[in-house]
């Protein structure tokens, strides 16, 4: 199954500078969490993820064509 | 050490300097910045004092990491008793002019009476002098700094726009052309005094215990916790990243606070803002250039930031990035708060669609929303009104209701009703509604934290107070996550004595109580902690946030528990052990 993977702002470096990643995404009942360790992204780096541009938790289930979006953690305001 | 142990103060109504010893002890309890203004302040104004007065007093205050290596040290805290709320007022500028001040050999100037001219003060080092201001007076903010760097060279700049000289409770401070000490009306302080600008150079240094030392240690403090994932952001976006952050959990103010989430914000986000930018630009010892300049069309800004693409876009329903970025230039250039310029527009516009009373302008129209800042700062037509800031119009024109201000400040952007701490941060914050006390919707709306109870929020929003109060005395900037136990390193190397997390808590405590009772002082207390009756009310409809209110009783709950922790009595007065024990 395709998904799209958007890494937000710094994040981008945990897929050399990419920011939007289209690619195969086979494993059956994968979760979020599993998609961040696949790309080695630190949770402590994670604000939250949106999946299909709503707010999730890491353990939501991903499927096919899903757009996930992991935004990072922001300070200041 | 890196306090320069000098202070300037200015009596503009007899036109004679001095200079003084830095007060070592109140130093000592509270750093600068923010908590030394502040004791300045409580200690020398009288009660009740009218802000617009000679009697009202404006300090700009450094701090002792200002003019130094340690990263993210650019800021410079201007305060004065607020002509917007009434309360004590601490305002926070970045850009070249604190650590410019240190270098010309002073920790602050205090500044007091009122010129009977329109003046500015140049100060050089050892040379102070107060000089005619009459080709300036009437001039933008940005003209104003042209002539004055034709006129003097080489120096950094603070100036008002007509905002400032009109008196406006909305106008603020600009430097560098783009940079603001932006709530509260402490522009218009600058305006009452007859002070149109302030210029400073610097030829000097500070002095550092061991500067080998501490050199190195800023350098891998720079690389390993400064320039990492937490910070990055800052470069890789700056605060336009917030829109889509604020859009997908339905707290992006739209319309006056109606809704939650802006159909268009795609026209006013982060992509949106790198689509025309320009180049990046930093404040002083800053590795994260946080500020986007941009270029559209014909006009251009440094800028704008989310406060204004949320307050001055969605909430007055503009989607339309090139007026935004002009909308922001003439802000700008006039001095006056996009944060509360946007929401008085957007207050006029919802006014006019319910038929209440007509100011001429609906949603979305940007024709005319871009001839608002002029007409608002120089109080001409529908300005003259619009100038009154959001609280004063309701109280003349009606939609009290939907009136979205705490104490006369304008509402920041970040929907309360999505974020419930964030109520709680904008009601009990020591200078009306501000989103930099405390910004819990970073751990709620945009965390783990759930954002639609009050249980724990009052803790949360606490720790947040106390901490930033440090922060903003030392003074960092607000967009490293520095934390407490870092500071304490960094002061520790810096001063030459040990700082440590436990006693830094303690002097922000300490620094957030005294701002709180300089305002005890002048009458406040829990009937001005209130939140907008919309909040209360009226429940969004759309998004992440759909549904949800944030009822009153939930409000006060948090706010209870808040007085309760912090020490203080049910209706929000320090207790007598809470001062003695902070030694206030």
């Amino acid at each position: 199954m395709k998904i799209t993977l958007q890494l937000k702002g710094p994040l981008k470096k945990y897929a050399d500078g990419t920011e939007l990643i289209k690619f195969d995404f086979d494993e059956n009942n994968q979760t979020v969490s599993e998609l961040l360790q696949r790309f080695k992204i630190p949770t402590s780096s994670v604000s939250f993820v949106q999946v299909n541009g709503l707010k999730k938790e890491l353990n939501h289930p991903i499927k096919g064509g899903d757009k996930v979006t992991v935004n990072p953690r922001v300070a200041g305001g | 050490m890196a306090y320069m142990d000098k202070v300037l103060r200015i009596n503009l109504t007899t036109g004679k300097s001095t200079t003084e010893p830095l007060n070592k002890e109140w130093a000592r309890e509270y750093l600068g910045g923010k908590g030394l203004s502040i004791k300045y302040l409580y200690e020398e104004l009288k009660p009740g004092v009218d802000p617009l007065s000679a009697n009202n007093k404006l300090i700009l205050m450094t701090g002792p990491i200002t003019g130094t290596l340690v990263p993210n040290s650019g800021k410079l805290a201007i305060a004065a008793k607020s002509p917007a709320t009434g309360t004590i007022l601490d305002c926070s500028i970045g850009g070249h002019f604190a650590s410019e001040l240190k270098f010309a050999g002073y920790d602050a100037v205090i500044i007091e009476g009122k010129a009977d001219k329109p003046v500015y003060l140049y100060i050089e080092d050892d040379k102070v002098e107060l000089r005619s201001a009459a080709t300036l007076w009437g001039k933008g903010a940005h003209e104003t700094e042209h002539l004055l760097y034709e006129e003097l060279g080489d120096v950094i700049t603070l100036a008002i726009g007509q905002a400032g000289e009109n008196l406006l409770t909305m106008a603020c401070i600009s430097s560098e052309l783009y940079r603001q000490a932006g709530r509260g009306g402490i522009g218009a302080v600058m305006g009452s005094k007859n002070l149109k600008a302030i210029s400073v150079r610097g030829t000097g240094g500070i002095k550092i215990p061991d500067i080998r030392k501490f050199s190195a240690a800023m350098n891998k403090i720079k690389r390993e916790d400064t320039m990492t994932d937490d910070n990055m952001w800052a470069y890789s976006d700056g605060t336009p990243m917030i829109v889509d952050l604020s859009q997908s959990t339905g707290i992006l103010p739209t319309r006056n606070f109606q809704e939650g989430t802006f159909d268009e914000y795609r026209a006013i986000n982060s992509d949106a803002v790198k689509s025309v930018l320009k180049a990046k630009k930093a404040c002083f010892a800053c590795p994260l250039a946080c500020s986007n300049y941009v270029k559209m069309g014909k006009t251009e800004v440094e800028g704008p930031e989310y406060e204004t693409l949320a307050l001055c876009g969605s909430n007055c329903g503009i989607g339309d990035m090139e007026a935004v970025i002009e909308f922001n230039r003439l802000c700008d250039d006039h001095c006056l708060d996009t944060i509360s310029a946007g929401n008085t527009v957007a207050f006029a516009m919802e006014m006019t669609e319910k038929g209440i009373h007509d100011f001429g302008i609906r949603f979305g129209e940007v024709e005319k929303y871009l001839t608002m800042p002029t007409l608002i700062a120089t109080r001409q037509g529908v300005g003259a009104d619009l100038a009154l800031g959001v609280k004063k119009m309701a109280e003349k024109f009606g939609g009290r209701d939907f009136a979205m201000e705490i104490k006369g400040l304008e509402i920041p952007g970040y929907e309360p009703r999505g974020s419930w701490a964030m109520g709680l941060a904008y009601g009990t914050s020591d200078r009306g509604a501000c989103h930099m006390r405390a910004w819990p919707a970073a751990v709620e709306a945009f965390g783990d934290i759930d954002p639609f109870t009050s249980e724990g929020k009052a803790e949360l929003v606490i720790g947040m107070q106390d901490d930033n109060s440090v922060k903003f005395s030392a003074i960092w900037c607000d967009f490293w996550a520095i934390s407490t136990e870092r500071m304490a390193e960094i002061l520790t190397l810096l001063l030459g004595r040990e700082f440590t997390a436990a006693e830094l808590k303690t002097t922000g405590e300490r620094i957030y109580n005294l701002a709180h009772l300089f305002n005890e002082r002048e009458g406040f207390d829990r009937k001005d902690d209130y939140l907008p009756a919309r909040i209360y009310n009226e429940k969004l409809t759309t998004g992440f946030t759909a549904g949800r209110s944030l009822p009153k009783e939930e409000y006060e709950k948090m706010l209870s528990e808040y007085y309760k922790l912090r020490g203080w009595d049910e209706n929000g007065k320090i207790t007598a052990e809470k001062k003695k024990a902070l030694n206030l």
